[in-house]
Parts: C-alpha cells; structure tokens; sequence
C-alpha cells in the first residue's frame, strides 16, 4: 500500500527540518538586529525595510537548496513537492521571527508582511525557473532587486517605478511570481 | 568551468602565488555579481549627473557612494574565493593554505585596480571639466576638486572589500551566510550614509562624505562676515541656522588610514595563524591611529 503524499510529507518535515541550512536566516536576523541597533538614530528613509524586506527573503529562498536532491531524485515525491515542504518549514520559523524583529525594531516598525513575501516568492520563481548551473544564484534576486530599487529611487521613469512594486505594489509581484511558481510545477 | 593551476615548484611560493593570484582575478573578474554592481553604479552615476543644477554640492557629495554596488560585488566575489578553501579538494592540493590564500588575495587585487582605475578616471574628468558646485552664497565655489586623499578613499573601500569577503567566505561555514552577512553590513554603510555625517561619528563612518557640516556658535547677521576661505550651508529645512562646510584632505587620508587598519584586521582573521597576528595587530593599531586622527583635523 502507497502512503498519500501529504502523509509522506508529514513523516518527512522533521528530518527535513534537519537538513534545513538554518545558518543563513539565523546570520541575517541576527545581523538585522545588530545593524537596527547601530542605526537607529540615523534619518528614516525606507533603507532599513528594504534591507530587512531583502535579507530575510533572500534567506528563505537559500533554504531551498537541497543537499540531496540528486539522491532524492529517484523518490516518488516530485522536486516542487519537496521544494515547496522545505520553504514552509523555513517560513514557520523565519516568520515570527518577522514579526518579532518588526514589532521590537523601530527602523522596520509598520513594514507591511507583504513585500516581503513577494520578494520571496519571486526569488522562489527564479529558483524554479533558473537553469540549473545558475539556480545558485537565485537567492541573489531580492538582494540585488531592492539594490537596484533604492540606486534608482523612482527617478527612472516607468523602470523606476518597476523596481518599487515590490513594495508599492506587491499584489503584483506576489501574484506574478505564484503563476511563475505555478506554470512551472513540473521542473 | 574548473581551471586548473599549472604544476610550478613549491620551492618558489611566490611564483605559486602569482600563477594562483592569476587564475583567481580571471574568476573575479568574469564573476556575475560584479557585471551587477557596475551596472547598478553606473546607472546611479548617469542619474547624479542628472541632478538638478540648483541643488549645490549634491553631486560632491553623492560622488563617493557611487560605486557601494561595485563594493558589495566585491566583496561578494572574494567570498566565493575564500569559502572554496572550504572544498574537500583542498587537502589534496600541493601548496599551503598560506599560498592559497596569498593567490587569492592576489585576485582580489585585480578587483581594487578595476576601482582605483574607475576613480582615477572620474577624477581626471572632474577636474579637466573644472570641478564641482559646493556651498552656498556668498561661501559657495563652482570649482570644488577631489583631494588625492579623497579619491583615494575608493580603491581603500575596495581594499576592506577584499578583507570583508575573504573573513566571510573563510570563516562562515555556509556560502549563504557569508553573502546575506556582507550585504547587511554593507547596504546601511552605503544607503544611510547620510547616518554617519555628523561631527561625532564622521571618523567612524564607513564612506565618508564631505564637506562635514560644522555648526558655527556665533551666527553672524550678514553671512559675508564669515571667513572668505570657509564654504557654507545657508539655513533650511534640516538647519536653523548658517554651517561651516568643512572639506580636508587629511581627514580624507586618516579615514583611508581607518579604512586600510579595518582591511588588515579583517584580512587577519581570513588567513591562517601566522600572518593572522601581524595583520590583526596592525590593523587593530592603524585603525585606532585613523579615527584618532580625524577627530583632531576636525575643527
């Protein structure tokens, strides 16, 4: 008898959780808080929620990578399956976290969860749909969107604006990047 | 695409080290992340110089943060390079980690020549153009210069880029880590820049801006009593008053001092023991002689 697939990933989320890299959301929250602390006197400009928004985002989708995946390969469990069990064990942890940082922090106090998420989901995009020599670098997405987001600052024209959807419209972001997520289910 | 280290006696490390230093700038150098950070600085340059002619001394001001995308690749890319040291292969290698890591440095020098170039160019043409606006009536120029010192401050930034990339890379177990812990160090240092203008903690900034605004205790009724030598700051929405705008090439060179001690410390840690102690003690010293230095330029 074949177990039912949520079953087997059931079974599986604690030695997943295990072989979770934690290293990268841990670094980034703790660096988030020492950095918070260091410039909370500094002018309120948007910088510090764009960098925790593209930290901790950053730091989910590098949990996707899988150190077995060439082993797992063979399992019955399909690579989005898994792809996707793995990121909402990360999210389980790295979302109070959020919360917590954005509730005791000033610098990111009122950062709405959305544009966080949509950072993370279109950093999950790029992961699906990244050949695999450059899924590496899927992760950089959110780092170097936000960047270029606060060189450009809205002073782009419709580009500009483009690159701030991310936290002026992340209704789009968010959605665009689940139909990515979607239309690639099979990769 | 793995390069192999042609096969050189060890008896000549240095020769190891420069085949090594070679082969690991080609890697940087073609490094993705670093076509992103000059990219990203130049669109921000084109921008600046799109800056509105009535906005005084902004283009001065903004021309030292210019390249922080290209200072973020850097470091970025000389982490790469350190964490590979991680690589079961390294134990199978015929040279010390001392030379491994002297090569690898040795490529993250090519990353500081492509800055100090970028720089030295962006210097020649703000001069052969004759300098920038600074300051406001009747304690304004139209031809503020670059001091040497203040150019340079890019090719030390991309110095402790190296130091920064080569302590992450080496020293975090996980790639990951090593690349979110170098962005959130660097984002603030280059975004909320504008944080560590003041007087108190200008010394400790990472890029420093100048002029510093230096407040003026007995505020004159005709600003054209001040000094003639002094630029100024005319009251505002962020002053109440009339500021001294306070511009030096040695405080730009004890901040390089600063930055080259923080670039020893850092590549301390990366290397193995024994150059460790050496460079961490002289960072430690040369940094703390740096910010002590600014702080008595500083008026």
């Amino acid at each position: 008898m074949t177990a039912a697939p949520a079953l087997v990933l059931a079974g599986a989320t604690w030695p997943a959780a295990r072989a979770v890299t934690w290293a990268p959301v841990i670094v980034a929250d703790g660096a988030l808080v020492l950095v918070a602390a260091l410039t909370r006197r500094a002018p309120e400009d948007g910088t510090m929620p764009a960098l925790a928004c593209a930290t901790t985002a950053a730091a989910c989708v590098f949990a996707l990578h899988d150190r077995g995946e060439v082993l797992l390969a063979a399992v019955p469990t399909g690579p989005m399956r898994r792809r996707l069990h793995r990121l909402s064990i990360v999210v389980a942890v790295a979302a109070p976290a959020w919360l917590l940082m954005r509730a005791v922090m000033p610098g990111i106090r009122g950062v709405g969860v959305l544009p966080v998420l949509a950072l993370m989901t279109a950093g999950v995009a790029a992961a699906v749909w990244a050949p695999s020599p450059a899924v590496g670098g899927a992760p950089a997405l959110p780092l170097l969107w936000v960047t270029a987001d606060s060189v450009v600052s809205g002073s782009l024209g419709p580009a500009g604006d483009v690159l701030g959807w991310w936290r002026a419209e992340p209704w789009i972001v968010l959605v665009s990047a689940l139909l990515a997520i979607l239309a690639g289910r099979h990769r | 695409m793995t390069v192999l280290a042609p096969l050189v006696a060890t008896r000549r490390p240095s020769r190891v080290v420069l085949a090594l230093g070679r082969i690991e700038a080609h890697r940087m150098l073609r490094h993705p992340v670093l076509a992103g950070g000059l990219v990203l600085s130049g669109v921000h340059g084109w921008l600046t110089l799109r800056f509105p002619d009535d906005w005084s001394g902004a283009r001065y001001t903004v021309a030292p943060m210019l390249l922080g995308p290209v200072m973020i690749a850097i470091s970025m890319a000389v982490a790469g390079s350190f964490h590979r040291e991680r690589t079961e292969l390294v134990a199978d290698a015929p040279v010390g980690e001392e030379v491994r890591a002297g090569g690898r440095v040795l490529g993250g020098l090519a990353l500081v020549a492509l800055v100090t170039l970028i720089a030295a160019v962006a210097a020649i043409v703000i001069r052969a153009r004759g300098g920038l606006d600074l300051g406001d009536a009747p304690g304004r120029t139209l031809h503020a210069q670059f001091a040497l010192t203040e150019v340079l401050q890019q090719p030390s930034l991309a110095v402790l880029a190296v130091g920064a990339g080569a302590a992450a890379g080496r020293r975090l177990r996980s790639h990951g880590s090593a690349l979110l812990l170098l962005f959130t160090a660097w984002f603030p240092t280059i975004y909320v820049v504008w944080g560590f203008q003041g007087r108190g903690v200008v010394p400790f900034s990472i890029i420093q801006l100048q002029p510093v605004s230096l407040p003026i205790t007995t505020q004159a009724a005709d600003p054209s009593q001040y000094p003639a030598s002094w630029l100024l700051s005319e009251p505002g929405e962020y002053q109440s008053g009339w500021m001294r705008l306070f511009t030096s090439g040695s405080l730009a060179g004890w901040h390089d001092v600063y930055l080259l001690g923080l670039a020893a410390l850092l590549l301390g840690v990366a290397l193995p023991r024994g150059p460790r102690v050496v460079l961490v003690s002289a960072g430690v010293v040369a940094a703390a002689v740096g910010v002590t230095m600014q702080y008595l330029v500083i008026p």
